[in-house]
Parts: structure tokens; C-alpha cells; sequence
């Protein structure tokens, strides 16, 4: 199933977690795409400093990625303490997610397209959950108090259900279709 | 017997309704891609999530013996002891190789790193710690296995190569989720 994966596809798996776990409402999934960016490029400015990649030198990144993470959780509840209720857990785990340091790897150079893609991502997942599971945006009450359309969706089953949902779209919708086939085939 | 009581209810939520790879996403990524054929699956399973159970024993000793000021240091035990079980698993002969770039090791890291901040979080005593990181371990271990059942299904299956993605994955682990939401209302 790793074959022939579009970079759309490879950010779905890399920041499943934050995709899954901070997306329960728009500002959250703003909040934690913002952080995700910014320690991504810096674990892309530390990664230049060193040349070798050993296990000891990945796990000398993963270390700052960890301390990045806490710092931005940190930062964000002392600086902007109305944005606490905003911020989960899975703000704390960017640095075990392992899309930020796709800027350290030797064999993927688009960085930036799969940051774009990753930050698209989190606002459309989260702004679908919070409109489907709350009947809001931003807060804003957009359907009729306590009857949102899809209720069951601000759980864990629909944060599963919405990103498969997205996923299959990402995989109707390929340019690609032959190297699909290609790599399905392979699978069988 | 209250007690008992208290623990088997813990038991119980920490397997289903709180497991820690459905309700709290940590190493769904990691069963994704490391789970192959069933056999292989359920071998490699007992080797991680035993490798978990002693971390998560490790963490939670570790961060009860700091004194309360240090709290902020607890990010840095839990990322020493997710090290010591990269390592363990390495000399176990697991985790070797590269995904998308990446040392193999890195999608592991949620699960490793994260149930110890879950365990943190619960603020849990000795037996609660255990009673829950023993759920947790087993209700991760069958959803591993289960994990490789669906993926074998999906791929020796006669559907189109668009469905035999991740997507088809991922929306039959949103129906086991759903199935352990009705476990708890019943």
C-alpha cells in the first residue's frame, strides 16, 4: 500500500496524528498546523548542521523536535491564554509526528509541498468536523442549537471516518490513475 | 471489593473506549505500515507492545520519583526511555530500514512517546498504572492483529485498486471505533 503514493497521500500518513487528534475544531487545527510549519522548518535549519545521518544523529533531531514541540505548547498558553482551550495533547506530540522531519530526510526534497499540503489539510479536516460534528465555524453557530448535521463525527470514529473519506477522494482524483493500477497490481 | 471494582471499570475503558490507538490516534500510523501477514503481525505485536508495557512501567516510575518542580523535565525522561525501546526493538531486529526518507523508527515514536504522556496524564497510582498499561498493551495488541486481518482482506480482495488504499483502512478501523462507542453505551 506504500507504493505509488502522491505526496497528498504521504502527508495523510506522516501527520495522521495531528490530522486525526487536533482537528476537533477549526482554531485548533489553525493552532496546531501554524506550530507543525514553523518547527518543521526549524528541524529543516538544525538538520543542515549535520551531515552524517546516524540513528544517534536522528534521534539528536527528534530531541529538538520534542523540545520545539513543548516550547510552542508552552509559548502558546503563557502568550495567548484565551487559545488554551484550543490546545490538546496532540499540540505535545508534533514532535513525534513524522512529517516535521521530512526537511532532515536525503530522499524527499519538497518540502514546502508537503508543508502546503499539511496545512490545507488540517483547516479543511478541521473545518468539516467542526461543521459537521458542532454545526459551527469559528465558534459561530451556523445550524439550529444542539441539532448538528452529523453529530456522531466530533468523535474518534468520525475523525476515522472523515479522513478515509478524504483519502479516497485524494484517491479518485489522482492524475496518475495508471500508476495506481501499477501499484495495486504490485500489492496483489 | 469497591476497589476491585474501580480497576476492572478502568480495565475495561482503557481496552475499549479509551484505547490508546483508537481513542487517542497513538500508533495507528505505526499499524498501518508494520503489519503484514497475520502470523507475522502477531510475532512482531508481542515483541512491541511488551517493549511498550516495560517504557510505559519505566516512564511512569521515572516521572513519580522526580520531584513535582521538575515536572517540565518529563518530556525529556519520555523521549530517554522511547530511545531505550528504539534501541531494544533494534537489537530485537525490528525497525530497520527507511519509510518515505525517514529511519523506520520515527512512526513508532507516537506510540512510544505518547502512551507515556497518556499514563502521565491519568495521574495514576500503582496498580491503576498497571492495570491500565496492561489494557492498553492488550487492546493495542488485538487491534494490531486486527489491523493486518482487514489490510490481508483488502488486498487479496476482487475491488478496485482505488479502494485497496488506506482510505479502505482507515474507514474499517471508524467502524471498530464506532463498535467499542456501542460496547460503552451497553
Amino acid at each position: 500500500m506504500d507504493k505509488n503514493l502522491t505526496i497528498l497521500e504521504k502527508v495523510m500518513l506522516m501527520g495522521l496524528l495531528p490530522l486525526l487528534g487536533a482537528t476537533n475544531n477549526l482554531k485548533q487545527a489553525l493552532i496546531t498546523a501554524v506550530s507543525a510549519v514553523l518547527i518543521a522548518l526549524l528541524i529543516k535549519f538544525f538538520a543542515r548542521f549535520i551531515s552524517e545521518r546516524e540513528d544517534y544523529h536522528w534521534y539528536l533531531l527528534i530531541g529538538v523536535g520534542i523540545t520545539l514541540s513543548y516550547i510552542f505548547y508552552i509559548a502558546i498558553i503563557d502568550l495567548f491564554p484565551n487559545l488554551e482551550v484550543f490546545i490538546n495533547n496532540y499540540l505535545l506530540l508534533l514532535g513525534v509526528t513524522p512529517l516535521i522531519y521530512i526537511g532532515a530526510s536525503r530522499s524527499e526534497n519538497k518540502f514546502f509541498s508537503y508543508q502546503k499540503d499539511f496545512f490545507i489539510l488540517m483547516i479543511f479536516v478541521g473545518a468539516l468536523l467542526e461543521v459537521l460534528g458542532k454545526g459551527t465555524i469559528f465558534s459561530i453557530q451556523l445550524t439550529a442549537a444542539g441539532y448538528p448535521p452529523l453529530g456522531f463525527v466530533k468523535d474518534f470514529p468520525g475523525a476515522f471516518l472523515i479522513v478515509s473519506i478524504i483519502y479516497l477522494l485524494v484517491e479518485l482524483l489522482r492524475k496518475d490513475k495508471a500508476s495506481l493500477q501499477e501499484g495495486s497490481e504490485k500489492i496483489v | 471489593m469497591r476497589k476491585l471494582s474501580e480497576l476492572s471499570r478502568l480495565f475495561l475503558n482503557s481496552l475499549l473506549s479509551e484505547n490508546m490507538s483508537l481513542a487517542f490516534f497513538l500508533g495507528i500510523l505505526f499499524m498501518l505500515i508494520e503489519s503484514g501477514t497475520i502470523k507475522q503481525t502477531a510475532i512482531k505485536g508481542l515483541k512491541y507492545m511488551s517493549t511498550v508495557f516495560v517504557i510505559n512501567v519505566l516512564g511512569w516510575f521515572l516521572h513519580t520519583i522526580l520531584p513535582g518542580g521538575l515536572d517540565p523535565l518529563n518530556p525529556a525522561i519520555f523521549f530517554l526511555t522511547t530511545v531505550t525501546g528504539i534501541t531494544v526493538l533494534k537489537y530485537w531486529g525490528e525497525l530497520k530500514g527507511e519509510w518515505f526518507g525517514l529511519p523506520r523508527f520515527v512512526p513508532a515514536l507516537g506510540l512510544f512517546f505518547g502512551t507515556q504522556l497518556l499514563m502521565q496524564k491519568g495521574s495514576y497510582t500503582y496498580p491503576e498504572m498497571m492495570t491500565a498499561n496492561t489494557a492498553y498493551i492488550l487492546g493495542g495488541y488485538l487491534l494490531f492483529v486486527l489491523i493486518a486481518a482487514i489490510k490481508e482482506e483488502i488486498i487479496v480482495s476482487d475491488a478496485a485498486p482505488v479502494f485497496k488504499s488506506y482510505s479502505t483502512l482507515l474507514a474499517a478501523i471508524a467502524m471498530l471505533a464506532l463498535g467499542v462507542i456501542g460496547i460503552q453505551i451497553i
